[in-house]
């Protein structure tokens, strides 16, 4: 029986979708059978952050109303081939769906696929409400800032009142160098502000800007956010993984690269 | 030397939270914390410095928590 994860923020920009791109195809690495959804109706982008945008015929609004079997809408994605994306609509408006039908569409995905990621739209209007109508439980995204974690805080109430129990925290990009000379707030001072469980921090990498650019996930990948998408994925999977240190001159990695330097 | 703006960050978040919490206008948490201290200190010698209100998204529970010495 599969689980259904929302991915949400409350405030946009913070890396919602470059999230749900990279945990869809770490978890597909993991050989798990994995179904992402874009609920931002009238603006889709995870499509596009997976290099899938070429390949849409139907989205999530034409599965809803029946204009077609859900097969038909679903694109596979080019590198994992149990990864599947079924893409938003562009011209819908975000009353196109209720959240009663998005949530009888995940019930009816969870006999065939392990992990069901839904990512959610900016805000905490009907589009909220039908990408967190159906879910088990939902990861939230943040930023070190102000703005990010005050909205964050309010999707967490609005989570809890919705009765969806298990919560868990990313922090995306951080930087060390700020953090170390007080200019940005740390992975822990985040996370006892909104007092949710950490299951992951993501480092400020250039490489996820670059891996965009390119419609590909840095999931898999040996560089350092690649890394702590993988830690999600196995931690989403229930496996203990230690939280690795995100210093790029003291980090493991960096001892590693320098190691292979000096040869 | 330029002072860091983490604390700054922080406390500006604390109010933020706070006043979306519990639905209430900007400056009810300094007012309620000045009372809760003024409250507090009638029965127990508390200092200024080491007195703080944390509101969560818990259900009511208040914890009185000695300074260390």
């Amino acid at each position: 029986m599969g689980e259904v994860i929302v991915i949400t923020s409350g405030k946009g920009g913070v890396g919602k979708t470059t999230t749900t791109a990279n945990i869809g195809a770490g978890l597909a690495q993991m050989g798990k059978k994995i179904i992402v959804i874009d609920t931002d109706l009238g603006l889709r982008n995870l499509d596009v952050v997976m290099g899938l945008e070429n390949r849409i015929v139907y989205n999530l609004v034409d599965v809803i109303e029946g204009n077609c079997r859900l097969k038909q809408a679903l694109i596979q994605d080019k590198r994992y081939s149990d990864l599947y994306l079924l893409p938003s609509a562009q011209t819908k408006d975000k009353t196109a769906i209720a959240p009663e039908q998005m949530k009888k569409l995940t019930d009816e995905l969870k006999s065939d696929y392990d992990y069901i990621i839904l990512d959610c739209p900016a805000g905490i209007e009907q589009g909220f409400q039908n990408a967190i109508a159906g879910a088990d439980r939902a990861l939230i995204v943040t930023t070190p800032e102000v703005s990010a974690i005050r909205d964050a805080d309010r999707i967490i109430g609005l989570l809890k009142d919705a009765r969806i129990m298990q919560l868990d925290l990313i922090i995306n990009r951080i930087r060390l160098d700020m953090v170390r000379r007080g200019d940005m707030m740390s992975v822990e001072d985040v996370t006892e502000i909104l007092s949710v469980p950490l299951i992951g921090a993501i480092p400020d990498d250039e490489h996820i800007v670059i891996a965009t650019n390119q419609g590909e996930a840095v999931s898999g990948s040996s560089y350092m956010a690649g890394q702590a998408y993988d830690n999600i994925c196995k931690r989403i999977t229930g496996m203990e993984v230690p939280f690795m240190d995100l210093d790029p001159d003291t980090g493991f990695l960096a001892k590693l690269s320098r190691i292979f330097k000096k040869n | 030397m330029r002072k860091s703006s983490v604390p700054i960050a922080k406390d500006r978040l604390k109010t933020l939270l706070i006043t979306d919490r519990v639905n209430c206008k900007p400056n009810t948490y300094e007012q309620m914390s000045k009372e809760l201290y003024q409250i507090i200190s009638k029965y127990i010698e508390v200092s200024k410095d080491d007195f703080d209100v944390h509101v969560t998204h818990s259900k009511i529970q208040i914890t009185l928590v000695g300074e260390e010495n």
